[in-house]
């Protein structure tokens, strides 16, 4: 046997050398990389930059930390307690996991989570209880939403055009041309209110002066909607296939054109 | 909810067909049935962005242009009659999903409509109408993709739509818990299992935070931001790996409609763009191929804002000026050889300048200082968060600063500490400082992070648990 064989047979290092370099290869954990500064630098940028504003918050006397203390205070015993042995328990946890490897960080980290959700159910009661339920049983057509709706501006507001709905659908809506109403509103916002929430065709016309209300004509006329009094008046008279639109201080004005 | 059913099919479709010309649905069957609703929505958001800024005045041109792309992807991939049925089973799935998704979260859900929410009403239904024009200082209030939702939903004989938005925000983050949990748990029944793990916390938390639970009956925009930024990470971090799964064309496109979700969007899509530009391999096609997905409709929108001149209540022709600007430096960097090196570490730059920025606020401004503490008061107890940021909050900090250094560990840090930063500095810009309250629109700029943040812990977990062997196999399966 020659030696070249006899190495071949007795010192092969090749499965030891596989194993070396599995273990060395940088390829072993594709998703775990070695820190270099340039990934150091953004997490000492973050830190330092959350501590500046640690220490601004305090110094300043003249911010509202106080206020916020008051809010946080109302959960201290969830946050201060929480918070802390959360962020120490996850630290050390990483650091066994980088000398034991396993499940030395998923288990922790679980635990926390799990924790963390029977902490959120002590304070569920109050952290769900809102103007706003989120709930199965609440409107679903948009008046009834509006309806609904907290703020009385709101209710008024935007309530006032879409109950107009019922009374304009598909019908012809003339608006004057660069006017302003008495709530401010250009007569390009009132065609889409008009268009968008009571769904009628709206159209610009230039020839008329909607400051001119034709009260002579509308003694005749049927009112058949009156909106909200808590915004200016919206009236409605007569019915017909096309509108007009009038306003003064106090009312706005749709007149049937017939 | 028929109306909206038979919209959400029409969009979902779209969307099956245009995936027929990626690899997705030979790569990931699953991937390619969860993510055709969000993938039709961005196309036709985007073709209406571009055709209202044409002053093409109907929300059909942006469906009519979706089907045109989506036959001819079908037409110029068809495999024969045995791929077709294949395919047609597929999209029977996609079709049952988001429909049962619908009916379930709108009888969990009533609709929750704010001040926010009947200003976009009556901004999305008046297009289309005679009297629209794109002078309306509406539309820089308020975001291109919930108005055009609203502008389709009309023609669709729907008074408002609430559901539709959530569902497709809902199967984007659904789409990046799949991408992510592919490229950082392997072997694939460890994916199952955390994938699982993941869905269940992530259920334990919606179902008991007001703020998350909120969000599904709400008609705005947050769902759709949190679906799509999460994607965009998922598609950032996809890209360094050899079985690429979205090719420039499609992350050009799910990136850039990031920008036409929100007024600030242009912002979190350029961190999207630093971030997908600081993998150096791209060749220059693949660049301009990605940034013109990416860019077109941002830029045509904003552009046609920006020349009517309006000043919105958010948006003006300056803070238009600068987005776009910025927009457009991750591809200028990422195009030229002398600065290529320096769109690699982009996303390390991006978050130190912002937080050297941040910190130059806080110095000089009381705003900044007081809209930070607020934003902080809101996460942990004015929020109506319950303890969802007490227990996510700490646990992300300490692994970005203790834990595993995972791979792309840079895109990550950009995007979540980048975009939480970027949200402190609008408080510190702003006229007015944030306020407390769930209502502020800092705090529900957050949720747009909450998704992101929940996978970054997820991602840390599973690389943690990655075996030599474990690793060894995925690398022999990813070149094979």
């Amino acid at each position: 046997m020659s030696k070249s064989q006899l190495e071949s047979k007795y010192l092969n290092f090749q499965p030891l050398k596989g194993c070396i370099g599995k273990l060395r290869s940088p390829e072993k954990r594709r998703n775990i990389k070695k820190v270099s500064l340039i990934e150091i630098a953004p997490i000492a940028a973050l830190i330092l930059s959350v501590l500046i504003l640690l220490f601004v918050g305090v110094i300043k006397p003249h911010t509202r930390l106080n206020e916020f203390q008051t809010y946080l205070y109302k959960y201290k015993l969830q946050i201060w307690y929480f918070v802390p042995t959360c962020s120490v328990v996850v630290a050390l946890s990483s650091f066994a996991w980088k000398k034991w490897r396993s499940v030395f960080l998923l288990l922790p980290v679980l635990s926390m989570v799990v924790i963390g959700i029977s902490v959120g159910s002590a304070i569920s009661p109050e952290q769900n209880e809102h103007l706003w339920p989120t709930d199965r049983s609440g409107p679903n057509s948009l008046m009834d939403i509006v309806l609904a709706h907290p703020t009385a501006k709101t209710r008024s507001g935007y309530g006032n055009y879409i109950q107009l709905d019922e009374f304009l659908h598909g019908k012809v809506v003339k608006v004057p041309s660069e006017f302003i109403t008495s709530q401010g509103m250009d007569s390009k916002t009132l065609g889409f209110y008009l268009d968008s929430f009571a769904n009628a065709k709206v159209e610009i016309d230039h020839s008329y002066d909607p400051l001119i209300v034709p009260f002579s004509n509308m003694t005749s006329k049927e009112i058949i909607f009156e909106g909200s009094s808590d915004s200016p008046k919206f009236l409605i008279f007569g019915n017909a296939d096309s509108y007009h639109y009038f306003s003064n201080k106090e009312t706005n004005y749709l007149v049937a054109d017939q | 909810m028929i109306r909206e059913i038979l919209l959400a099919s029409v969009l979902t479709i779209g969307g099956f067909g245009i995936l027929l010309k990626s690899k997705i649905p030979e790569k990931s069957p699953s991937l390619w049935i969860i993510l055709s609703l969000p993938v039709g929505v961005a196309l036709f958001t985007v073709f209406n962005a571009i055709a209202f800024a044409l002053n093409i005045n109907t929300a059909l041109a942006g469906l009519f242009l979706m089907y045109a792309v989506a036959i001819f992807c079908a037409v110029s991939t068809y495999g024969g009659k045995q791929n077709f049925y294949k395919q047609f089973v597929a999209l029977l799935v996609a079709l049952g999903m988001v429909s049962i998704l619908l009916i379930v979260i709108s009888e969990l859900v009533s609709p929750i409509l704010t001040n926010d929410s009947y200003a976009i009403l009556l901004t999305g239904r008046s297009i289309g109408s005679p009297i629209f024009t794109m002078d309306s200082p509406l539309l820089n209030s308020y975001p291109m993709m919930v108005l055009n939702f609203q502008a389709i939903g009309e023609i669709f004989g729907l008074d408002y739509i609430v559901y539709l938005p959530v569902v497709t925000g809902l199967l984007a983050i659904a789409g990046s818990i799949s991408i992510v949990s592919d490229t950082y748990f392997s072997p694939k029944r460890n994916a199952r299992i955390a994938i699982l793990s993941l869905y269940m916390v992530l259920g334990i938390f919606w179902i008991t935070t007001w703020m998350l639970r909120s969000q599904l009956g709400y008609l705005n925009s947050h769902m759709l931001m949190a679906g799509f930024y999460s994607l965009g990470l998922s598609i950032c971090i996809s890209r360094d790996s050899v079985s690429q799964k979205f090719g420039s064309l499609f992350s050009g496109l799910l990136i850039g409609v990031v920008a036409l979700i929100r007024l600030e969007g242009l912002l979190f899509m350029s961190l999207l763009l630093f971030a997908i530009f600081s993998h150096g391999y791209f060749s220059k096609k693949q660049i301009i191929k990605l940034t013109v997905a990416a860019l077109i409709a941002p830029i045509i929108w904003f552009g046609r804002l920006l020349i009517e001149g309006n000043r919105g209540d958010i948006i003006s022709p300056k803070t238009i000026i600068l987005m776009l600007t910025l927009s457009l430096i991750p591809s200028l960097l990422a195009t030229f050889k002398f600065t290529k090196q320096l769109s690699v570490w982009m996303p390390q730059i991006v978050t130190i300048g912002l937080s050297v920025i941040w910190s130059f606020y806080l110095l000089t401004s009381d705003k900044a200082v007081e809209s930070s503490l607020v934003i902080l008061s809101n996460l942990f107890a004015t929020g109506y968060w319950g303890s969802f940021w007490w227990t996510f909050g700490p646990i992300a900090l300490v692994l970005m600063v203790f834990g595993p250094r995972i791979r792309d560990e840079n895109v990550w840090l950009e995007l979540t500490a980048g975009g939480t930063l970027t949200v402190l500095l609008l408080g510190a810009i702003r006229t007015n400082p944030y306020r407390i309250g769930w209502g502020d629109s800092g705090n529900r700029m957050i949720f747009h992070l909450a998704p992101i943040v929940l996978l970054y812990i997820f991602a840390k977990i599973g690389a943690s648990l990655i075996s030599e062997d474990d690793s060894d196999s995925a690398k022999v399966k990813r070149t094979s």
